[in-house]
């Protein structure tokens, strides 16, 4: 009798903490989406010159002559895929690095190991002095290029091509010295050319404010078939944390994960920072913010991790711009230095927890 | 056991905190604050000042609006005028501006920092000089093309150059002045500088007269004209941005010497803007005068978009190519009377119903 009571009474705490945890879980998504909207609605009326409200854009509902008012035009012309492109190249981001601390198993990675941030720099500069790469004419062209070519070389020196199974630091590495090497030749290049490099710097610190939507459509689409990809490779990921003998003893594929993880990557960062110029600590502090998150409310699984990496990422560029804004107003500072401005001492503090935690 | 990780966590979090503070402080102050001129007395206010004569006295008011620098600022400026010898025969220059005060003097140089780019000087400028050697871009000029020159004055620019300063003086006496984010008034006083070393004051206040008057009578001739009472903002486009060269630039406080009004005269904390479509349409200037760096630019690209039709400056077909080697590269007094002859056919080009086909833009 009593033993039953034990087990009816210890029943009903399990299903309330389950429930609390559930509650807590979509409290947090409501949570951070809510937050994403509230970024949206700032990234697409704050800070401009003009006074713009989301109002203006029932005028374009109501009017179905071409006469929509100019507030109205700015905000579909302009901000509207500015905003778009935040949350796409914040998501990108996100999942890049996400993915690329599970494959290389190390907290402190980002895509930015890869060479890809340094590939496209060297590129765009390089392309700038009209030295090589002179076939490219657009800089997207010339940043993608860059990116892919940079990850390549950065695969190849760590031995990816070789058919043997790679050590990942091996890959952290190789990352490091062909980073090195492409940030010399880059700075070289600026300095060779006067006018050109004040563009080129520019471009450097990151800026998604010339955006325009012939770019947002094809980003679009290669972002969601590739997060797509991503977040169904996740029970594989699930399994790849837990170490290279037991995942393949489970019978993952180790080289063919390794490969479409870095064929990911690749593609999420080299289409971002084509369109947007390189954006650091994105990639670096987004996926330890979710883990801490979910820690809370679930497992850590990746079906979960990727997703809120995700809306992480995305909120975190939308106010970022925002702020670029802000800051200066009217003059516009780079996004770049705002996310490594805001990232980092999220990055800090959640090392120092870590450190008292453990 | 509570206590020292409590200490050991905010210790650094305090410190990256008052970093960040600081940084997002110190970005905005860069862009709130005038760029700051170290060595001359440079005002942009437009008060009448007479213009002295190098023996000081003052020669009859002339309300030019050109605050120029008195004997006593210029040889407290460059104090150690003994060092440099009386008569160059053999100046360096590292940047255009210099380059435009030698050759008002009648000084030709034997070598000019051009970017290794010939074209890049002005057609004025090429006519008078005849040999030149190249020393290399104006960022990193060659320090043995220089020596191997064997000059005996060299003149530098005193954003880019003053960490070769001391090589650049055991090479030959130099002189590091102002050039880079100059606005015409400081071009000017640095032309008094540049007189003041080659021994040849005199002469460089007779340059310089002349040019003010010239540019007293060109702007009593502007002031008659359709662009008195509109806006006009000249930008750099490339395949990178727009940058509007603002009130502060050269080419913005040019404008403004000529009371012409600016979009943004508000706009005082940096030279070049970085802008996009937006903020070009929030400025709207009625005139809208683009120098060319790159075939292919987001300039060309903004033109697909619907709200490019609204710029006034696009309904009125008022935007105008311009050569950025005499808006942007070659400041000097012999550029600005080009920029303000050319505004003066802009203007004139407008009134017939014909223009220009040299100076506007085929679309």
């Amino acid at each position: 009798m009593a033993n039953a009571k034990l087990i009816h009474s210890s029943a009903v705490s399990i299903k309330s903490h389950i429930a609390k945890r559930l509650i807590t879980r979509a409290l947090l998504w409501c949570g951070l989406i809510v937050i994403l909207l509230l970024g949206c609605w700032q990234g697409l009326t704050a800070y401009s010159k003009f006074a713009l409200s989301l109002t203006d854009l029932l005028s374009l509902l109501m009017q179905h002559n071409n006469q929509a008012s100019l507030a109205a035009q700015l905000l579909i012309e302009i901000r509207l895929p500015r905003v778009l492109l935040a949350i796409i190249v914040g998501a990108n981001l996100a999942v890049a690095g996400l993915l690329m601390q599970v494959m290389t198993r190390n907290s402190l990675a980002s895509p930015a190991v890869l060479g890809i941030n340094a590939g496209a720099a060297c590129v765009v500069a390089l392309s700038s002095i009209g030295l090589g790469f002179t076939f490219l004419t657009s800089t997207f062209l010339q940043a993608m290029v860059g990116a892919v070519l940079s990850c390549a070389l950065v695969a190849g020196l760590a031995g990816y091509f070789s058919g043997r199974p790679v050590h990942p630091v091996r890959l952290i590495l190789s990352g490091v010295a062909i980073n090195a090497l492409l940030v010399g030749l880059t700075r070289a290049a600026l300095i060779t050319t006067d006018e050109q490099a004040y563009g080129v710097l520019y471009w450097l610190a990151g800026s998604i404010a010339n955006t325009r939507w012939e770019s947002i459509p094809m980003l679009a689409i290669i972002s969601l078939l590739t997060l797509g990809y991503g977040w169904w490779l996740s029970p594989k990921l699930n399994v790849l944390v837990l170490g290279d003998e037991v995942a393949s003893s489970l019978g993952i594929n180790l080289r063919a994960l390794q490969w479409s993880c870095g064929a990911l990557i690749t593609i999420l960062t080299a289409v971002s920072v084509a369109v947007a110029g390189p954006i650091a600590f994105v990639g670096l502090i987004i996926p330890h913010v979710a883990k801490r998150l979910l820690k809370q409310v679930s497992n850590m699984a990746y079906e979960q991790l990727l997703p809120l990496s995700m809306l992480l990422g995305s909120i975190l560029m939308v106010w970022a711009d925002v702020l670029s804004r802000a800051v200066a107003y009217p003059a516009e500072t780079p996004v770049g230095l705002l996310t490594a401005l805001i990232g980092t001492p999220i990055f800090i503090a959640l090392a120092c927890r870590r450190r008292l935690d453990s | 056991m509570n206590q020292r990780p409590k200490l050991t966590l905010i210790l650094p979090l305090l410190i990256i905190v008052l970093i960040v503070v600081g940084g997002i402080f110190f970005i905005m102050n860069q862009k709130n604050n005038a760029t700051a001129t170290p060595s001359l007395n440079a005002d942009n206010g437009v008060s009448a000042v007479a213009i002295t004569q190098p023996n000081g006295s003052h020669s009859t008011s002339n309300n030019n609006g050109v605050l120029l620098l008195t004997d006593e600022e210029v040889k407290a400026r460059l104090p150690n005028l003994n060092d440099y010898p009386s008569d160059p025969k053999r100046v360096v220059v590292l940047e255009y501006s210099f380059l435009g005060d030698a050759l008002a003097l009648g000084l030709t140089p034997v070598g000019i920092a051009d970017d290794n780019n010939p074209d890049s000087i002005i057609a004025e400028f090429t006519k008078q000089l005849s040999d030149y050697t190249s020393v290399g871009s104006r960022y990193q000029p060659s320090l043995e093309a220089i020596a191997d020159l064997k000059p005996d004055l060299i003149i530098a620019d005193d954003e880019r150059h003053t960490v070769i300063a001391d090589e650049l003086s055991r090479i030959a006496p130099s002189v590091v002045l102002k050039s880079r984010g100059e606005s015409y008034v400081e071009n000017i006083q640095t032309a008094q500088l540049v007189g003041h070393i080659v021994h040849q004051d005199k002469k460089m206040s007779q340059v310089i007269n002349t040019h003010l008057k010239k540019m007293a009578d060109l702007k009593s001739q502007l002031a008659t004209t359709s662009l008195a009472n509109h806006s006009v903002q000249f930008a750099i486009i490339s395949d990178k941005g727009m940058w509007l060269h603002g009130p502060s630039s050269y080419a913005g406080s040019l404008l403004n010497h000529l009371n012409i009004k600016s979009p943004i005269p508000e706009q005082t904390g940096e030279a070049y803007i970085a802008t996009s479509l937006e903020q070009l349409l929030a400025a709207n200037p009625d005139w809208l005068l683009i120098g060319r760096y790159n075939e292919h630019t987001i300039y060309d690209e903004w033109k697909s978009s619907p709200l490019f039709n609204q710029l006034t400056a696009v309904k009125k077909n008022q935007v105008i190519e311009v050569d950025p080697n005499y808006w942007a590269l070659n400041r000097s007094m012999q550029s600005a009377e080009y920029m303000t002859a050319e505004l003066l056919d802009i203007a004139s080009s407008q009134v017939k119903e014909g223009s220009s086909p040299a100076l506007k833009e085929s679309n």
